[in-house]
């Protein structure tokens, strides 16, 4: 508001300043337009000539006076008196120009007109019609001796006034000049005025629309979170609606309520709340792609859109990763507590088709949330609950298979290449659900990564392998080894636990070379599981680079890292053929590995031809069902035998 | 302002016309000469010239104006005859119009100015006569205020006082 009127204030100055630059710059055309006014200019030349006339006249009245006195002939008086009226006319000509005194020296042009006048009148009473006082020759001579020094005088004027034209004109031009160059500077003055007028106009214009889309923004935004506001919501669900609608797509809206907030709002006041409101709102938008909306309608209810949904699957997780995130401890006003929220989720088109019925669906399905005992998620859709309910059954039962001992290891045997012997064996975990049967790894483990369960079940197969690597070591050759597959999550801080890896193997007496655990490539790139892999190394457990050739594929890493064996995918080797492209980067693959003192092991071997392919290739190890499929650790025992056999007749 | 003006010298024009040897040809003036018109001019009065004096032009229709002048600090009214009516009354047939001041000043106007203008021979400012010394007897005076593009240099040069004297080329 001061800004605006003090704005005000410079407005009016400026203008001001212009009307009076205006005013300036009219009143010097107007003088100029004086000088160049006929009559001044008029005036202006022909001060030379009336000083010229003046002088002339002087000099015909002398003449006549001279021309008396010589004459014979009786005295002409009104000749005489003609010439001296024709003079005074003259030298009143003279008087009556205003250029005259500014034109000539002014201290001469005014003496010499006084003494003009001052003979005039002194002589005039010889001159005056009717009445002339007698001109005898003395007073003839009188009075020409009287004109003489005016005609001396008239003749300075009449010299001063040529040589002053010249001066004159060049300081008329001057001072046209002059003129024209403060016009110019005062336009000049003025178009940056009036520029520095518009300039400010045009920047209240822009505050003026500035503060206007301020307002749009009180309108459509919550100013508390920055999040948009119930109207904003509605208005992107609408869009949301008609985008999916077009694309025969799919959405969800998440309502989102926080549990006893009213309890925190209550008891630590409104600031806390505040600052909680806040923070939830983003941790809300950190858990969601930047396409979708978190909206909030008011108190501690806020929405989620999340457009362009595959299949209803995808919501499960984000709505965890919503819970989860607010698992963590909120710091409010230096202290941690701890708030969870509730959620009801409602899709389009599967439970509704317009903006009111969606919101009411996912407030119902957010309540069903609250009374099942909150910090949790629930679907409208009885069918979607179901899947959700048997999600949720099926990681309960995956924390009780581990103490129900529903998982087996298979083992798949790995032969050397050069001698055909078995010589290492990878464990793949199987469940037997009671109910449901087996259950392939890709189903579970996901879910195990997610719970976190994936540690327990990883320990398990670790020593699990541990002990039957001791086994086999003992019956079949002591350098055998296990290769067990680990995931991300167990290499995360809080993942295996290196002193229960390394209890274990001291009290099995076994080396940590029994042992080798398979990782993707990809987790050389982050740093953490980086260092966290050095640990495992240091118990002596050997690393396997697991479906090489798949990913990054990064040289640098595998110096860097110590790894001991590379797999080559079994991508590669389904198609081996000789001269193939797949043979050649196998080829180019194990002589790398062979330079960085790498082992090789080709997985997926079906074929004799392929084994064969590959051992001229140099590949160390093979790994495939040529040799044997995955099996439980007596079939494996058995398969031990008869291979031993098979290398002892071969 | 008084303006004067009648039919008086479309009369008069019409007489010379008609009888150039008419006595109002010959008229001669009884008092001061104050004007003499000589040249190329049908009508004589004397010597070959046709002179006027004070009374004669007087005779002539009348007209008058108020106007500037770059010789008077303010406005004046000046009257007397047109100098189209006096170059009617001599009969005058050539271009230029020669005027001549007391003091042998000189100025040619091209006998166009009588017909385009409204110019005077003035023989009275504000109703009097002029002397010498007021610029008088005579003073050819155009209508500066009333017909602008007079208001130039050409025309104040050409605006001569004490006039004595017109010779017809």
């Amino acid at each position: 508001m001061q800004a605006t009127r003090s704005t005000k204030y410079w407005l009016i100055l400026i203008s001001v300043a212009l009307l009076l630059v205006f005013s300036v710059v009219i009143y010097i055309q107007y003088h100029q337009s004086r000088l160049l006014n006929s009559t001044v200019q008029y005036n202006e030349s022909n001060v030379s000539w009336n000083v010229f006339q003046v002088e002339a006249e002087a000099l015909r009245f002398g003449n006549r006076l001279y021309e008396s006195l010589d004459s014979e002939s009786p005295l002409d008086i009104e000749l005489l008196q003609l010439r001296y009226d024709i003079f005074y006319s003259r030298v009143d000509v003279l008087k009556s120009n205003p250029a005259a005194p500014l034109l000539l020296d002014e201290r001469d042009y005014h003496a010499t007109l006084e003494s003009i006048y001052a003979f005039l009148d002194t002589v005039a009473p010889h001159f005056e019609a009717g009445n002339s006082a007698a001109l005898d020759d003395a007073s003839l001579r009188q009075i020409l001796r009287r004109l003489k020094p005016i005609q001396q005088q008239l003749h300075d004027l009449s010299l001063n006034s040529v040589q002053r034209s010249g001066m004159h004109s060049e300081v008329r031009a001057a001072e046209v000049e002059r003129q024209i160059l403060i016009s110019t500077a005062l336009i000049i003055f003025q178009l940056l005025l009036t520029l520095l007028f518009f300039g400010i106009v045009i920047r209240q214009i822009r505050q003026l629309q500035a503060s206007r889309s301020q307002f749009s923004n009180l309108a459509n935004f919550d100013p508390l979170t920055g999040l948009p506001n119930r109207r904003l919501f509605r208005d992107r669900l609408e869009q949301e609606i008609k985008k999916a609608h077009r694309s025969n797509g799919r959405l969800a809206l998440l309502y989102l309520d926080l549990d006893r907030f009213k309890d925190i709002n209550d008891t630590q006041g409104h600031d806390i709340g505040d600052i909680l409101l806040k923070e939830a709102a983003r941790r809300l938008e950190r858990c969601v792609r930047e396409s979708d909306t978190v909206a909030r309608l008011g108190g501690d209810e806020f929405t989620i859109i999340l457009g362009d949904l595959d299949d209803t699957d995808t919501v499960a997780p984000i709505s965890q990763q919503i819970l989860r995130t607010f698992n963590e401890p909120f710091q409010l006003a230096g202290r941690k507590d701890y708030i969870s929220a509730s959620i009801g989720i409602t899709f389009y088109p599967d439970d509704a088709g317009d903006v009111n019925t969606l919101l009411k669906n996912a407030d119902q399905a957010m309540y069903v949330a609250k009374e099942q005992g909150r910090n949790r998620f629930h679907y409208f859709t009885a069918s979607m609950q179901r899947a959700a309910q048997a999600r949720v059954e099926l990681i309960n039962d995956l924390r009780n298979a581990l103490k129900q001992q529903q998982f087996q290891l298979l083992y798949q045997p790995i032969v050397d290449s050069g001698s055909g012997a078995v010589v290492k064996a990878e464990a793949l975990i199987r469940w037997h659900h009671p109910e449901r049967g087996p259950i392939s790894p890709m189903d579970f483990i996901p879910l195990a990564e997610e719970t976190g369960l994936i540690i327990d079940i990883g320990d398990w197969v670790f020593r699990e392998a541990a002990r039957q690597a001791k086994i086999w070591r003992q019956a079949h050759r002591p350098d055998f080894q296990i290769s067990i597959n680990t995931s991300p999550v167990q290499l995360h801080p809080e993942g295996i636990d290196i002193r229960e890896w390394l209890e274990h193997l001291q009290s099995l007496n076994l080396p940590g070379s029994a042992i080798a655990i398979e990782i993707t490539e990809g987790l050389l790139m982050d740093n953490d599981f980086a260092c966290r892999l050095m640990e495992i190394q240091q118990l002596g457990i050997e690393v396997s680079l697991d479906d090489f050739g798949t990913g990054y594929s990064s040289m640098s890493y595998l110096k860097k890292f110590d790894i001991d064996y590379l797999k080559i995918d079994k991508s590669f080797v389904r198609n081996l053929q000789a001269g193939s492209s797949d043979l050649a980067l196998c080829e180019a693959m194990i002589v790398m590995a062979h330079k960085l003192d790498l082992k090789v092991i080709a997985e997926g071997i079906e074929t004799p031809v392929q084994q064969a392919l590959l051992n001229t290739t140099g590949c160390d190890y093979g790994q495939g069902y040529l040799f044997a499929r995955p099996m439980p650790a007596a079939a494996f025992d058995n398969y031990l035998k008869t291979a031993t056999g098979r290398l002892l007749v071969h | 302002m008084p303006i004067f003006k009648c039919l008086l010298p479309a009369l008069g024009l019409t007489a010379s016309l008609l009888s150039p040897t008419s006595t109002m040809a010959s008229e001669a003036p009884t008092g001061n000469v104050v004007l003499t018109v000589s040249g190329q001019i049908s009508e004589t009065n004397m010597d070959g010239s046709f002179v006027f004096d004070m009374e004669m032009l007087e005779a002539l229709p009348q007209y008058g104006f108020v106007t500037n002048t770059p010789w008077h600090p303010e406005a004046h009214e000046f009257s007397g005859p047109l100098l189209r009516e006096v170059l009617a009354r001599v009969g005058a047939e050539g271009d230029t119009v020669q005027a001549i001041a007391l003091n042998d000043y000189k100025v040619d106007i091209p006998i166009e100015d009588a017909s385009k203008f409204d110019m005077i021979i003035a023989r009275l400012m504000d109703g009097e006569p002029m002397s010498v010394r007021n610029k008088g007897p005579l003073f050819i005076i155009y209508p500066f205020d009333q017909q602008h593009e007079t208001q130039s240099q050409i025309y104040y040069n050409r605006a001569i006082w004490q006039l004595k004297a017109i010779n017809i080329e």
